[in-house]
């Protein structure tokens, strides 16, 4: 491992003190060994079971690129039928499938993914955590996420994917217009992404907050850390609107409950608000890790600080938050008020702002240092042209006007591609090159690189830039093709060749990578001479020991770093527990709080992954007892994997250097599990928000009687007992969870209370489904009866997670898994149950509430 | 100390822009519900409805972030800070004055667009 | 593909800022796409000028803050120290990053703002012809109304607007989303199933344009498209005069038969000829089909030829639609139902 290079500019954020390394040397003998032995990954197929995040990581990316490939050849081909007017290279419905495929395949399966990936491999390097917090649960992603994906990318060589359009408005995906199972195949199929997305929020969001380096407070937190946090939220709070239309037009799909349906009160624009608000923060959440990732490579190859560090987190929580208020903007066509597309058209502009901080940050930062170009600074410079640009036509469709001319054009193809491929794509590849000697022993090869980068460059220019023109002069978006004489054979020809251009730069990349890239074993050092922890040595265990910081650029403010923590002279130098371990440490000042003890490889992970994906395969096949089977294994799996979880405090509180004692466990808020579980809860909450946003929506669509003439609301009384139920039920889980925090270790209140209180949670559920079958609604008769009965049914799932985790938990409890302190699962069990009561009121207040208040208006 | 109203400190750093998240949830959604409802020429006092309401929420959302601001900003002038708690007041300045333009660009449509049609 | 004349540029309109970008764009490859029938680069109605200006100041400006941006990153890379830590410091990033861009966008917002107000509005004084355009798979529906002596009559895939007075299309989907769009006149508005939206504009000089579909409606959406005439007012009251009228009964030998084999065949079950017992509505009405510049939405110029073709190829040339096939017409009947069809001027 090279020494640190010093910076062409020091630092200026240095704490005035450095903190000292606490163990001295020479160390006990057999603690690295013993650090080693934990962190061996398994032999043979076993190695599949594997969950440090440097493998999953690298398998991640290596999956996350295999689909950029296949959605890449999908574009190629589209270029190749659209170079000549009239052409009939590929009929018009194979071409419907691909560009549906091309967009659905690049936004679900590579862009998220890839960041992903990439966050997964690098967070806790940066941050020099161990792993993730939770890394059987970034490898159930992953593997959900492989498999699943595979599947769908599956369905364009049967000739039945998606042909919609990535973005599946009703009713052409309505069961009227697309009969076939294609439209299923996008519905069911992005159900794993979703599920790998959230995982993967879960984990980054206690990641960041909760696994740092010693002293890496906020302010010295990486930018890089900073984006994938918000990306993290973002997903959790975006995400659920996808996941709720999903499952809204899946219903109408199968069991024809009409939401989006007319001539029975659904309205197709409910799918595009769902949609859209999600699907504008996805761009956001797509570009963010990207932005962390330059703000973290333009110091590097500057060899100066970051210019604006406080301005660049504003830049990013500012575009978190402005990125929420824009998706109107999808949407300026549709005949909304104008005062309305005025606010988003306002919120489209401002949100150019941030995008600017970050620009003139990187611009300064290079200004102040001494740039090398190496392949890394020429990508950085090519998204810096091609992202300013398409920030600028981005800046130009904020303006409505100007909007109802591009709209579905080729100029927004050529907008979104600058952006996404200018400020995804090229960061992207500018990380690769950056950080491929972290994982590899030798780097990516500069030579190729350049001709990679002058490929990729001159490609994607000439592919996009005149797609701008041909939007303007009536090109619109998703023709097959286009007649001849009209003026737009020149621009598509010149797009096409770009596109052979661009991908030639890619496939030179993958030529070279297969050449050089070495995974597994040494890696090539500190080449750059870059200042964050990810470039300090590092094994399996990612570092030996745990520094302490005292600057946003540690290796450069602290040279002797990378030998002391290579020597086992900072925190938690072995293993405590003879097990893999991280340190969890509080989220503003990352004062070291408890030794957490990692899971390691399983099997039971895996088969959960594989089960859900088959899950939602099967259902997509409409093979439903198999789909059924399926889920119930993989429940079961998940209850496998969770039983091996919580193994309490396996031994008394450790010394992890100089003196410094902390417990081997956590329960309560402080607890990394606690914290996922509130985020999973925010996430549920949304989910039931945006079906309340639903129900209302359509009660604003519908301006006759809500409920419609012959369908009335349950009775009054039905809606007050089942609140006082759940209230009741959750009161007792509360009063459990109390009784658990006194003196007693192991109280026998606590099961009869918990079996107690399913009691009335079962009867407010029986309740609800009484209420609406004494009514007689009809969930298909009506957009209110389909919205009514998915609040209802949504609720009842609930309901049943709850009794399935209170299986789990009694059973813990009996075999004495549970108890005063080793308590996780209750908690677990407890914030979920007192979650579903309040949905579950909420829910009640609204059914029986709103159209009593407001029914007649 | 670290646990010392950690939901309370986070809430004033985003503070700024919470407020323009009201401020937006609830000017879209009186336009919305004004518009489905033919309610879009109606005044109050000479005014157009929905722009009195977009003026008058946009206005406490103003408030908010100012306030959030300036109480940043006496902080710092106080000083006093250690390094950690600095950042998080100078991010909690830089947030509330952005916020305040994202609150104003927000209000502009109430002030030159019709609100319905 | 119908032919398009070039329509001659309005006097007086000329100023040296607009000509430039105009003429800069008019350089680009491909002369005649930016001036072509189915271009917002080419005005014919207010909506587009202004929709047009907007576009010409936004670009000019885009590509100098594009260019400063740009040049500010060579400096940073490539310039003496001096320059570059001028741009360095944090100044530098405030005033780039945050003071620039809220004094641009203000002004852009505000512009923004006003013209949306102005553009796509209802005409003051009620003087609008309004029309009705519904969008089917893949076709388009068109009704105009009553007004004065001329009587309502249907019509497809071709708009027909007077000059200098302002048109109000009312817009409505039969089946699934679809968008109307004529780049010459003005922006694009969705035609969503359930909802009424509407579009305004005022033609401001006579030619013939191309309008297209522009959400995507399922497998021909790229074969919708439509035909745009404006004409000077009193052409126009004549040719509605003309529209309104029901079908002249066919004269020619060869053309009664085209009618009977029109009826036999169970035509009039979709399509409606006004005039005959022809009365369907599930297709567009044939009543003057022979006046129309295009058939097929927008795809072939109307002639027997591609009338005959049409009929008995319809799925294979637009596989999809909801028309089918006739192909098991002999060659003679085809020739009569096409010279039929043709003679419904």
């Amino acid at each position: 491992m090279n020494a640190t290079h010093p910076p062409a500019v020091p630092p200026r954020d240095v704490d005035r003190v450095l903190p000292e390394p606490p163990n001295g040397l020479p160390r006990p003998p057999g603690e690295l060994e013993a650090l080693e032995r934990a962190w061996e990954p398994p032999r043979g197929i076993r190695f599949l079971t594997e969950t440090n995040n440097n493998f999953v990581g690298l398998w991640y990316v290596a999956t996350s690129l295999f689909f950029f490939v296949a959605a890449g050849i999908m574009a190629l081909i589209i270029r190749a039928q659209l170079a000549r007017p009239e052409s009939t290279l590929v009929g018009h419905d194979t071409y419907n499938q691909l560009f549906t495929m091309h967009g659905t395949i690049m936004m679900f399966l590579f862009a998220v993914p890839a960041v992903e990936a990439a966050s997964v491999y690098l967070l806790p390097n940066i941050q020099a955590a161990r792993d993730l917090p939770f890394p059987r649960l970034s490898a159930y992603a992953f593997w959900a996420y492989f498999f699943g994906g595979l599947f769908f990318l599956s369905s364009i060589f049967q000739g039945v994917a998606p042909n919609t359009g990535w973005y599946m408005y009703p009713p052409l995906t309505s069961t009227q217009f697309s009969p076939g199972v294609n439209a299923d195949y996008w519905l069911l199929g992005i159900g794993f992404i979703e599920i790998s997305a959230i995982a993967g929020a879960i984990e980054i969001i206690v990641g960041v907050m909760k696994t740092r380096a010693v002293g890496m407070s906020l302010d010295k937190l990486p930018v890089y850390s900073w984006a994938m946090l918000v990306f993290a939220v973002m997903i959790v709070i975006g995400f659920p609107a996808i996941i709720l239309g999903t499952i809204l037009l899946e219903l109408e799909r199968a069991f024809d409950w009409p939401f989006f349906i007319v001539n029975r009160g659904g309205d197709p624009v409910l799918w595009q608000h769902l949609f859209w608000f999600f699907g504008h923060p996805e761009v956001y959440i797509i570009f963010l890790p990207a932005a962390g990732m330059v703000s973290m490579i333009v110091p590097a190859i500057a060899r100066a600080p970051l210019v604006g560090y406080r301005l660049v987190i504003l830049a990013l929580i500012a575009t978190g938050f402005l990125s929420f208020g824009l998706w109107v903007h999808h949407m300026f066509t549709t005949g909304l008020p104008k005062m309305s597309l005025g606010f988003f058209s306002a919120a489209s502009a401002a949100v150019a702002i941030p995008s600017g901080i970050q620009v003139f940050s990187w611009i300064a930062t290079v200004a102040s240092g001494r740039v090398r170009l190496t392949t890394p600074a020429l990508f950085i410079l090519g998204f810096l042209f091609i992202f300013t640009l398409g920030g600028l036509t981005g800046v130009m469709v904020a303006v409505a006007p100007f909007d109802w001319v591009a709209h579905d054009t080729y100029f927004i193809v050529a907008h979104l591609h600058y952006v996404l491929v200018g400020g995804m794509v090229f960061p992207f590849f500018a990380a690769l090159y950056y950080w491929v000697p972290v994982a590899s022993k030798r780097p990516l090869s500069e030579r190729v690189g350049r001709w990679v980068f002058g490929l990729m460059f001159v490609g994607v220019n000439l592919t996009f830039f005149p797609q701008h023109i041909a939007g303007l002069i009536g090109m619109p978006r998703r023709y097959y093709t286009y007649p001849v004489g009209m003026g737009l054979d020149a621009y598509n020809l010149a797009s096409t060749i770009g596109a052979f251009i661009l991908a030639s730069g890619i496939l030179l990349f993958f030529v070279d990578l297969a050449r050089t890239f070495r995974p597994g074993g040494e890696s090539a050092g500190n080449l750059w001479g870059a200042s964050t922890l990810e470039w300090l040595p590092n094994g399996n265990y990612n570092t030996r020991s745990i520094p302490a910081v005292a600057s946003r650029d540690p290796l450069w403010a602290q040279p002797n770093l990378a030998r002391e923590v290579e020597q086992g002279r900072w925190y938690l130098p072995g293993t405590v527990t003879g097990r893999r371990e991280a340190l969890v440490t509080s989220p503003i000042e990352a004062r070291p709080q408890y030794v957490l003890v990692v899971p390691g490889p399983g099997w039971a992970h895996v088969l959960a992954a594989v089960f859900t994906a088959a899950f939602f395969a099967l259902l997509t096949v409409k093979l439903n007892y198999l789909a059924l089977f399926c889920g119930v294994a993989g429940i079961f799996c998940v209850m496998w994997w969770l039983w091996q979880l919580d193994p309490g405090p396996l031994r008394e509180p450790a010394d992890i250097g100089g003196g410094l004692i902390l417990p081997v466990h956590a329960t309560g808020p402080v607890s990394h599990s606690w914290w996922a579980v509130i985020v999973l809860l925010v996430v549920c909450g949304m989910i039931y928000l945006c079906l309340v946003f639903s129900y209302l929506f359509l009660w604003l669509v519908n301006p006759t009687a809500w409920p419609p003439a012959g369908v009335s609301v349950p009775p009054g009384w039905a809606g007050m007992a089942g609140i006082g139920l759940y209230g009741l039920s959750a009161g007792l889980v509360w009063w459990a969870g109390r009784i658990l925090h006194g003196p007693e270790q192991r109280p026998r209140a606590v099961p009869l209370l918990l079996g107690g209180a399913l009691l009335p949670l079962l009867g407010a559920g029986a309740l609800d489904v009484w209420g609406q079958l004494s009514v007689g609604l009809d969930p298909k008769g009506s957009a209110y009866g389909a919205a009514v009965m998915t609040m209802v049914s949504l609720q009842l799932l609930y309901v049943a997670i709850v009794v399935l985790m209170l299986g789990f938990t009694l059973a813990r409890w009996w075999t004495g898994r549970i108890d005063r302190v080793r308590r996780a699962v209750f908690d677990n069990t407890m914030l979920f149950w007192l979650y579903s009561a309040a949905q579950g009121i909420v829910a009640l207040a609204v059914i029986h509430g709103f159209p009593r208040l407001a029914g007649g208006l | 100390m670290e646990r010392h109203r950690p939901w309370l400190r986070s809430a004033e750093f985003l503070g700024g822009f919470l407020f323009w998240s009201a401020q937006f949830t609830a000017v879209y959604m009186a336009t919305s519900v004004a518009c489905g409802r033919g309610l879009g020429e109606a005044t109050l006092l000479g005014v157009n409805v929905v722009t009195l309401i977009v003026l008058a929420t946009s206005a406490s959302a103003l408030a908010g972030a100012a306030a959030l601001l300036l109480l940043a900003l006496r902080r710092r002038r106080a000083g006093g800070l250690d390094r950690s708690q600095a950042f998080l007041n100078d991010a909690t300045a830089l947030i509330s004055g952005l916020a305040l333009v994202a609150i104003a660009y927000t209000a502009a449509p109430a002030l030159l667009v019709p609100a319905c049609p | 593909m119908t032919r398009q004349t070039p329509a001659p540029r309005a006097a007086g309109r000329t100023s040296l800022f607009r000509a430039l970008p105009r003429a800069a764009l008019a350089l680009a490859p491909a002369l005649g796409g930016c001036m072509g029938p189915q271009s917002a680069l080419n005005p014919a109605a207010d909506d587009a000028a202004k929709l047009l200006l907007l576009t010409e100041i936004m670009t000019v400006g885009g590509a100098l803050i594009f260019t400063a941006v740009m040049i500010f990153v060579g400096l940073a890379v490539w310039a003496p120290p001096r320059w570059r830590g001028w741009l360095a410091r944090r100044e530098t990033v405030v005033a780039g990053g945050i003071v620039f861009p809220v004094l641009t966008l203000t002004a852009l917002l505000i512009y923004g703002l006003w013209l949306m107000r102005v553009t796509n509005a209802p005409a003051p004084g009620g003087d609008a012809l309004t029309i009705t355009v519904t969008g089917e798979q893949y076709w388009w529906r068109v009704h105009y109304p009553a007004e004065g002596d001329a009587a309502a009559f249907a019509t497809a895939n071709e708009v027909q607007v007077p000059v200098g007075r302002p048109v109000r299309i009312l817009l409505e989907a039969a089946d699934v989303v679809h968008a109307f769009w004529i780049p010459n006149y003005a922006g694009k508005v969705d035609m969503i199933p359930g909802r009424q939206t509407a579009i305004q504009f005022t033609p401001d000089r006579p030619g013939q344009f191309r309008g297209l579909c522009t959400e995507f409606c399922g497998d021909q959406h790229a074969r919708m498209a439509f035909d745009v005439v404006a004409l000077p007012p009193a052409e126009f009251a004549a040719w509605r005069q003309r529209q309104a009228t029901d079908a002249a009964p066919p004269a020619a030998a060869f053309t009664v038969l085209g009618r009977e084999v029109f009826t036999r065949s169970g035509c009039g079950s979709c399509h409606a000829v006004r005039g005959s017992d022809a009365k369907g509505e599930l297709g567009p009405d044939l009543t003057h089909v022979g006046s129309r510049r295009s058939i097929g939405a927008g795809l072939y110029p109307t002639n027997i030829g591609t009338l005959a073709g049409w009929i008995s190829g319809t799925q294979q040339l637009k596989p999809g639609a909801r028309m089918p096939s006739y192909g098991s017409l002999s060659g003679e009947e085809l020739r009569a139902v096409a010279g039929y069809l043709d003679q419904l001027k």
